[in-house]
């Protein structure tokens, strides 16, 4: 993860505004690098300065749709202390899901060779020796004949003539 | 719909080749049969807006995942030579890499790009398995299961063939589908004999190019990346050993320790198992993308030559396009298999 998209997540995480000091122990980033990872992502829309309370920073709406658009959850409050909100972090299969961007395709080479005669030939070769013919019936067709049927008895005959 | 539109429609059935190094979809439009390829490889850069606007401008195939961006299939061999570090595979020796937390969604964008949607429901797919490796401890149920999941969440009816018999299926049709079929591709070295399209041994050996490009670049202190361009752009078998640079020299020497492992292990194979009564000489034809530099069959013959084979050879030949073989094989079960159930 790069480190202003670390930064613009712990924003989040700590209720969407916090101070430079905070991200600063949370992350083990210096305060000047803080600061200027933060005036990046204020150029970019993504964090607003607090009003009347100098260095703190909220995250805008911007900077949610960034974090919602990498995959990367609100994390679940789960037990709320005095002063210490346990949480935890979600990283489970929706984080390691890959996303195309929007309205993308992975263009692919493409190789076009005439073959398909050649295949239809080994197809009709293959098809007689190993794949079943479910569904069908080989040799000649048998056509019922005029009589009807009786019990026991055989109504379908070959067509053929047959001199009695 | 004219006569010439329809010879040219799209036939209901597709051969997917899932290598280690490239994935294959084959499709039959009439008289053409068009593969499309994806390079099974990635390589991931930390997110950052900049990175990702170059990339979109580049025209980069890219996903993101995770804070990361993930360059995938050739761009992504380009960005590991340019940083000098090695590529990532989402497949390791013909199976889904247990190394890659990130091998599973990346594997199925690319088999997606390759495949696209079905022509038709539940349209059947056949796809490529390695055999069971002879001679590494691990199986291929994990890897054939997983990817007849993903094929089934495309909306296709998946079903596996041997690399081997896919081999068989797509060269042997003039011998009644009776022969070896050796595949030298990335991750493994599939061999399947067949007596009349029906396997009698198959089985895979966890050597192949991969190998040979891991070895070598050891021995010259290269990345693995560089290696593999070099080979698949450069690499001439052909060429007298004196005029060879250094990596080519490496490369030579491990083409021909593969050939010599692959052979020692079919013999062996041949002699564990059942005595076949095979009558008459049969075929070997070989494919795969290892076996595609010029000059890999007459080594592989002369090399041969020198073995004590366990059975009569008629005929060494290579596949008429060694890199397509396998996927045209299980492009060609899933035509005759749709036509022989009649749907």
């Amino acid at each position: 993860m790069g480190s202003e998209l670390e930064i613009l997540k712990k924003i989040w995480e700590n209720e969407g505004e916090t101070s430079v000091k905070l991200i600063s122990d949370q992350t083990g980033f210096g305060l000047d690098y803080v600061r200027y990872l933060c005036n990046c992502l204020i150029k970019r829309g993504q964090i607003k300065p607090v009003k009347k309370k100098p260095g703190w920073y909220r995250i805008t709406a911007k900077g949610k749709k960034e974090l919602k658009l990498l995959g990367i959850f609100k994390p679940k409050i789960l037990k709320e202390d005095k002063w210490i909100k346990k949480v935890i972090l979600p990283w489970p299969k929706e984080l390691l899901k890959v996303r195309l961007p929007k309205g993308k395709e992975i263009p692919v080479e493409e190789k076009k060779l005439r073959l398909g005669k050649m295949v239809e030939k080994i197809i009709s070769f293959l098809r007689a020796s190993t794949f079943s013919t479910k569904g069908r019936k080989r040799g000649k067709r048998l056509q019922p004949t005029r009589h009807p049927p009786t019990k026991g008895g055989r109504h379908l005959k070959r067509k053929k003539y047959v001199k009695r | 719909m004219s006569k010439d539109e329809k010879s040219n429609s799209a036939e209901a059935g597709k051969g997917l080749d899932i290598g280690t190094a490239f994935i294959y979809c084959a499709q039959k439009f009439g008289p053409t049969i068009t593969f499309r390829i994806q390079r099974d490889a990635f390589f991931d850069i930390e997110y950052s807006g900049f990175t990702r606007g170059i990339l979109e401008k580049s025209e980069v195939k890219y996903v993101l995942s995770n804070g990361k961006i993930y360059v995938v299939g050739d761009d992504a061999i380009k960005f590991a030579n340019a940083f000098g570090r090695n590529l990532r595979r989402p497949m390791r020796s013909g199976v889904i890499s247990p190394r890659e937390e990130e091998a599973l969604p990346v594997l199925e964008v690319i088999i997606k790009s390759v495949l696209g949607e079905p022509s038709e429901k539940e349209e059947l797919c056949y796809y490529s398995v390695p055999g069971t490796p002879v001679d590494a401890d691990f199986d291929t149920i994990y890897h054939e299961n997983l990817i007849k999941e993903f094929l089934e969440k495309l909306g296709y009816r998946p079903k596996p063939i041997n690399e081997g018999l896919a081999t068989v299926f797509s060269e042997l049709a003039e011998d009644n589908f009776t022969g070896m079929g050796i595949s030298f591709g990335g991750g493994m070295t599939n061999v399947c004999l067949a007596i009349m399209g029906v396997p009698a041994i198959s089985f895979s050996i966890a050597r192949a190019g991969d190998w040979i490009d891991e070895e070598v670049a050891k021995a010259t202190n290269q990345p693995v990346s560089k290696i593999t361009t070099f080979k698949e752009t450069f690499f001439n078998l052909k060429k007298s050993e004196g005029s060879m640079n250094r990596i080519e020299q490496a490369l030579l020497i491990y083409y021909n320790h593969l050939i010599e492992y692959v052979l020692e292990q079919i013999k062996k194979e041949f002699e564990k198992g059942a005595v076949l009564e095979l009558g008459k000489p049969i075929t070997i034809v070989i494919s795969g993308g290892t076996a595609n530099p010029p000059g890999f069959i007459e080594r592989f013959k002369a090399i041969l030559g020198r073995t004590d084979f366990p059975f009569k050879i008629k005929e060494i030949r290579l596949a008429s396009y060694p890199l397509y073989t396998a996927a045209k094989g299980a492009l060609i079960a899933a035509i005759a298999d749709r036509e022989g159930q009649g749907s």
